[in-house]
């Protein structure tokens, strides 16, 4: 009889998971709500594990110190050039927004938090930040790393958020293939590199074309980089993001809103 | 195996312990949820435990809120396994290491295709990876070290008592 308990669970189970009862508001609040005792208590369990394994990655990256200093001196170099090509750019940019008369109407803030669980290895890839409803955090901000976007939050707790990556199965962001503009739906495939799929005129499209953000949907800004085209299929696009996310240890939450005229 | 208060402390404790590995290491290679299905199905269950499934059930969920994947998911693969250790108890294929081998892998099989499976219904993904494959392999691999040394202490314990 013992046995009819866990059958009944796992019935249970495949009803709750088919039946997408997930979903529901109710849940979605239990969810967030938990991020945070959930959280905690798996930290504290796992500190000792954490405490040897951050001890051998220090002695790792203190080894890596002398390289790493010597990549970033050449970069410098590079970056220096590249400034000076992004401040002329700026400039003209805002010369011909002035001459269209087009208004600059997005105004920026974001949160620095730091990612304290990384559970991108999974095809429901998503991080844990220190931030939460403490620090107005709100559900469906953009994140991004220092090269581009990574995902959007996707559970707020009080002091804890869930980051829904790009690579997760249920992300869909709208997005701009190359400079002509072709539009798409960057879908997660539950593993590194993410696909574009709708876009009109695929054959237009060539390897190592920019992916930015298009701004439709209202949650992310637009001309926000992603990543590059990297493969091409008869009716989707393989893309690979800028950001590497395992080596992240920081990310930005954006703020972003509309500018009111004054 | 027939549980105490404090074997059921124990077995909670270790639960959460292992459930945190996930807070830790984040290996492509490495599903810690099938590692714990291991265990779940190498120990040799009391028939008439009822508990035992209401904790992994919960625990189940915690994994899910922490992963942030759709609850009930590893409980459910939780279940699979202990439930599959109940029947092979019953039929008398616990004791014969082989084919209780045979059984784990189908079984883990069958979880493979139908995971896959379903995110491919849900999705219209083809989730099938290299990478994938091999964490699959990876458990088949490490189920005969850990199946040892579950059956060998419980063994020793069943002596001792």
């Amino acid at each position: 009889m013992s046995i009819l308990i866990p059958i009944g669970l796992i019935i249970f189970s495949l009803i709750f998971y088919f039946g997408r009862f997930d979903n529901s508001n109710l849940l979605n609040e239990f969810r967030a709500k938990s991020i945070n005792s959930v959280y905690s208590i798996t930290s504290i369990v796992s500190s000792p594990i954490s405490l040897i394994k951050n001890g051998l990655e220090s002695i790792y990256e203190i080894q890596n110190i002398y390289e790493e200093n010597q990549r970033f001196k050449e970069m410098q170099l590079i970056d220096s050039a590249s400034f000076q090509e992004i401040v002329s750019m700026k400039l003209k940019i805002a010369q011909y927004e002035s001459l269209l008369n087009a208004s600059n109407d997005i105004e920026y803030d974001f949160r620095t938090s730091r990612i304290v669980g990384d559970f991108s290895n999974n095809f429901n890839a998503t991080l844990i930040v220190n931030s939460g409803k403490e620090e107005n955090i709100k559900e469906d901000m953009p994140v991004s790393g220092s090269n581009g976007i990574i995902g959007r939050i996707s559970h707020v707790g009080e002091s804890f958020s869930r980051v829904l990556l790009i690579s997760n199965i249920n992300s869909r962001i709208p997005v701009i293939i190359s400079e002509n503009g072709h539009h798409g739906v960057l879908i997660g495939q539950g593993r590194e590199n993410p696909t574009i799929e709708f876009v009109e005129h695929i054959e237009k499209i060539s390897i190592g074309d920019l992916v930015t953000t298009s701004g439709k949907g209202g949650i992310f800004p637009p001309f926000q980089l992603i990543g590059q085209v990297v493969g091409k299929k008869s009716n989707e696009i393989e893309i690979s993001i800028f950001e590497n996310i395992a080596a992240l240890s920081h990310v930005k939450i954006l703020n972003y809103k509309l500018k009111k005229e004054d | 195996m027939y549980l105490s208060f404090r074997g059921y402390l124990q077995l909670n404790g270790f639960l959460l312990f292992f459930i945190s590995f996930n807070n830790v290491f984040n290996f492509d290679l490495i599903d810690f949820t099938l590692i714990l299905s291991i265990f779940l199905y190498s120990i040799k269950w009391n028939k008439s435990e009822w508990l035992v499934p209401l904790f992994l059930f919960a625990w189940g969920i915690f994994q899910d809120i922490l992963l942030g994947m759709n609850l009930c998911y590893s409980g459910s693969i939780f279940l699979f396994f202990y439930v599959l250790s109940q029947i092979t108890s019953i039929n008398g294929l616990f004791e014969q290491q082989k084919i209780k081998f045979i059984v784990f892998v189908t079984a883990l099989l069958i979880l493979f295709i139908f995971k896959n499976l379903l995110i491919y219904i849900n999705y219209q993904l083809n989730y099938l990876s290299v990478s994938e494959l091999a964490a699959f392999l990876i458990v088949v691999l490490l189920y005969p070290p850990l199946n040892s040394i579950i059956v060998y202490n419980q063994k020793k314990n069943e002596k001792i008592r």
